[in-house]
């Protein structure tokens, strides 16, 4: 137990931990991680959160707002890396919360979770300018095939990082799903980590090349036969932080301010109570002075 | 070590990657100890005369570097680096003859008065009489400064030196002249001062050059501080005019930058006569630069200032608290806070309240935040009678939409509380605003008032903490209330149970913990037994004991395995 605390200490730190620590955290999770159900169930109360892109400051600030874990229940719904300067501490962090209190953290996969996008959106340069190989990407990659797909809350809420599928009609449909693999290029398990939500009826192709878009009628339909109050998801960054559709049957969650580090955006975290009443808590990107000495990094060219 | 250390280090030189050079330059030390003072004349130097035509800069700024460091081993010796080192000060590499200067300050360390007189001396006048190359000629001035006291009889032939090089064409070497002539003057007889360095300030006052002009404000600062007042007057106080109306807002910036220092400088008599009136005009610079700079300045200025003058600063923090740029609004909190220090209260009440009011109210969150920061000062500078006004306006502030600012809000009523000590005060002003913390949207805020609660508990007693306190963490810990604000209440709890006595922490504190770790909802059982544990270290009645260690034990077999967990390692110790 003393060394996951000690791992915690120095991440939140922005410390990253050595290849070695590193093996043994991968290790560790995967024995968590591998038990899980495709449809992991979550209890209230619980916050949930959207994408975080290895903003790691900002997901200090996020801390700050919603609380520490574990007083506090988390709910990710994936995206953790790519895009950001912190991609490993935000992943290792997070990954060291679930070895060290499975229960009060839920993690669930994101398309950037995957051997594909990380090699052009950034988590694989990353690991190679602080690690100097691939070690560390390899072995982080293989904890994302362990990932969850999908959670539900109380039976009411469905969680899911993109969204629905049309290969996807019933909860059951997910469960019989294999997950443990690199995220297809098409499928239900793609869909679920893709799809958008639109303004049309029925389905429609998703101008992102993977996934489709689907309308409120598909969304209402999947949440009657479920039983389910609504569909929480992320994935589309929303300047706001959060954005309601369809009569509240699905809301968008977005947690990463100033996106990139230049959209100016809101993020947002959304806290369901014991009698899933919804808050919804916005916050802003940390401050200069918060993130320490992070300036010199030349902007990437995988930014948007 | 079989192989000569020269020759490795002869041999290292030869590499091509520039990086090894100088770390094998770096090395020079053991060289030098190995070889002894003998050889280091006859060999060492030889060869780094050979190194300084064909070598890279960085290499040449580790061997100024380690000359200085060689000194050191042959302190009686060191004189024959100095022709090296001269060498070196003539570079057109501004790093490496910064560092030469630094090194023949550590040889002149080694030598006797009358060396440096005799050698050192001639050597900076040949720097400084350099026409081909201006870099000798500012490592001259350089060398000046902390060498002329002990120049002996050489002293007027420095100070010739020096004012010659004021009315040099090369810009850049009137710019070390700016910026030294301050530090030199610390050296000088006030004579001197006087006769031969006013002079030359005055005509580098009025320099072609806005960065001679800049540079000369820090050295304006440092003679006044030498001068008397009367002599302040004469000879300082027509720059300070004249720099203030200057067309170049740099010097303006730089001028304001050291006001405050100024001031203390010269003296409250300039200060109230003169020096108040040209602030005023920085304070309405047309540049927003030099008015953030400036009202950073006022905070420390209106300390050298009498208090009765400080009313004409007021109708300029008007001005500046409705000022367009943020930034300037933010400082401008800040001298609000202090001057209402400085005035009587009820002059402060009347006309800044309401400035600071406006400002706690402004768009931009920093503003917001400064302004909730200066309120805590300046509420306990009107005292506790006024203060009854002031507060609602912080009240309202607990509303702002980020936490950063109710954060500092909340900061600011708690240091109002433990400086007022007035249990009166507090229990009609203060208390409502605190116990916000127990129910705000953001964790830090939460957080903080509980880890600013074994203050304010300390301040006032049992008596609050068990009653209007207790009764409202027992408010929010009722069933409808959120599961993180019941989670804060139990650390409240928590915390009120250091400060309580065994009997009321059995016979308040304990029932409210022990339904708690029934809860439903697994977070709020595990925090439940931490502070059932911290009751078990007050309570020494065996029954409750009892109780509470059946309470815990019940919780080994809960479902849920952190709190399974917590359990456990409780029963342990």
């Amino acid at each position: 137990m003393s060394d996951l605390d000690q791992w915690i200490a120095k991440l939140k730190n922005c410390q990253f931990l050595s290849e070695q620590e590193v093996i043994q955290l991968c290790t560790k999770a995967k024995e968590i991680l591998i038990s899980e159900s495709n449809v992991e169930i979550v209890h209230t109360p619980v916050t949930v959160c959207g994408d975080i892109h290895g903003q790691f400051h900002d997901l200090i600030e996020l801390f700050k707002v919603g609380g520490d874990c574990p007083n506090t229940n988390y709910l990710f719904l994936g995206d953790l890396v790519d895009r950001g300067f912190n991609s490993v501490e935000t992943f290792l962090l997070l990954l060291a919360f679930k070895v060290r209190f499975p229960d009060r953290i839920t993690i669930i996969r994101g398309n950037h979770e995957s051997r594909q996008t990380t090699q052009v959106y950034g988590f694989y340069d990353e690991c190679q300018r602080k690690y100097g190989s691939a070690n560390v990407w390899r072995y982080c990659t293989d904890v994302f095939d362990y990932l969850t797909i999908s959670a539900v809350i109380e039976n009411r809420v469905f969680c899911v990082h993109g969204g629905l599928s049309p290969n996807i009609v019933e909860i059951d449909d997910v469960k019989s799903l294999d997950r443990k693999q690199e995220v297809p290029h098409e499928g239900a398990m793609c869909d679920l980590l893709w799809s958008d939500p639109e303004d049309i009826t029925g389905w429609g192709v998703s101008p992102r090349g993977a996934g489709y878009i689907f309308g409120g009628d598909i969304t209402k339909e999947f949440n009657k036969t479920n039983n389910y109050d609504f569909i929480c998801r992320a994935h589309q960054l929303v300047l706001e932080g959060y954005k309601t559709m369809f009569d509240d049957q699905l809301i968008t969650v977005w947690s990463a301010p100033n996106y990139c580090y230049r959209v100016g955006n809101q993020a947002s975290i959304l806290e369901l109570d014991d009698n899933l009443e919804k808050k919804f808590k916005i916050f802003l990107a940390a401050n200069v002075e918060q993130r320490g000495l992070i300036g010199r990094h030349p902007v990437p060219d995988y930014f948007l | 070590m079989s192989e000569n250390p020269f020759e490795v280090l002869k041999e290292d030189m030869e590499n091509e990657e520039v990086y090894l050079k100088v770390n094998a330059m770096h090395r020079v030390k053991v060289v030098a100890t190995l070889l002894g003072s003998d050889k280091i004349k006859s060999q060492l130097i030889p060869y780094f005369e050979t190194l300084l035509k064909k070598e890279d800069d960085e290499v040449l700024f580790a061997l100024a570097e380690e000359l200085g460091n060689i000194a050191q081993i042959i302190p009686n010796q060191s004189a024959c680096l100095l022709s090296l080192l001269e060498q070196l000060a003539g570079f057109d590499e501004t790093v490496v003859r910064e560092q030469a200067v630094k090194s023949i300050a550590i040889v002149c360390g080694f030598l006797q008065d009358n060396e440096i007189a005799n050698t050192i001396v001639p050597m900076i006048i040949k720097l400084a009489s350099n026409d081909s190359n201006f870099t000798c000629r500012v490592s001259a001035v350089c060398l000046m400064c902390p060498l002329y006291a002990r120049a002996g009889n050489q002293k007027e032939k420095i100070r010739q030196k020096f004012t010659e090089l004021c009315s040099e064409e090369t810009p850049m070497v009137r710019r070390a002249v700016a910026t030294k002539i301050g530090e030199i003057a610390q050296f000088m007889d006030k004579i001197h001062v006087i006769q031969d360095l006013i002079p030359v300030l005055k005509q580098l006052c009025q320099d072609e050059q806005d960065q001679v002009r800049l540079l000369c404000m820090e050295s304006l600062m440092n003679i006044a501080k030498i001068l008397n007042s009367g002599e302040n007057k004469t000879n300082i106080l027509p720059l300070i005019i004249q720099s203030a109306e200057d067309k170049s807002w740099r010097v303006r910036l730089a001028l304001s930058k050291i006001f405050a220092d100024l001031a203390e400088a010269v003296g409250k008599e300039i200060a109230d006569s003169s020096l108040i009136q040209i602030f005023s005009n920085l304070l309405k610079d047309t540049e927003c630069d030099v008015r953030v700079i400036a009202v950073r300045s006022l905070a420390r200025f209106i300390k050298f200032v009498s208090p009765e003058k400080l009313n004409l600063i007021v109708p300029l923090l008007q001005l500046l608290s409705k000022d367009p740029f943020s930034q300037v609004k933010q400082h401008a909190c800040e001298v609000i806070g202090q001057i209402a220090t400085l005035l009587p209260k009820e002059y402060s009440q009347s006309k800044l309240q309401q400035y600071l009011i406006d400002l706690m109210a402004d768009d931009n969150q920093d503003v917001r935040r400064n302004a909730a920061k200066s309120a805590g000062q300046f509420a306990a500078a009107i005292g506790p009678e006024a203060m009854n006004q002031f507060v609602p306006f912080l009240k309202k502030c607990m509303d702002d939409p980020k936490w950063r600012v109710r954060k500092e809000t909340m900061q600011t009523i708690i240091q109002l509380a433990l400086t007022v000590k007035n249990p009166d005060v507090f229990n009609k002003q203060l208390e409502s605003v605190f116990v916000m913390f127990l129910k705000d949207r953001a964790a830090e805020v939460r957080s903080m008032g509980i880890t600013q609660l074994p203050a304010l508990i300390a301040t006032y007693k049992q008596e609050w903490a068990i009653g209007t306190f207790l009764s409202k963490c027992i408010e929010t810990l009722s069933k409808d209330v959120g599961s993180l604000y019941r989670i804060n209440a139990l650390y409240a709890i928590q915390q009120i149970s250091f400060a309580v006595d065994g009997p009321v922490a059995q016979d308040k504190l304990w029932p409210i913990v022990q339904k708690c770790l029934k809860d439903p909802v697994p977070n709020i059982r595990f925090v439940a037994i931490k502070v059932a544990k911290s009751l078990q270290k007050k309570i020494d009645n065996q029954q409750t004991l009892n109780q509470i260690k059946q309470s815990i034990n019940e919780l080994i077999e809960d479902p849920d395995r952190d709190v399974k967990f917590f359990a456990q390692e409780a029963l342990q110790n």
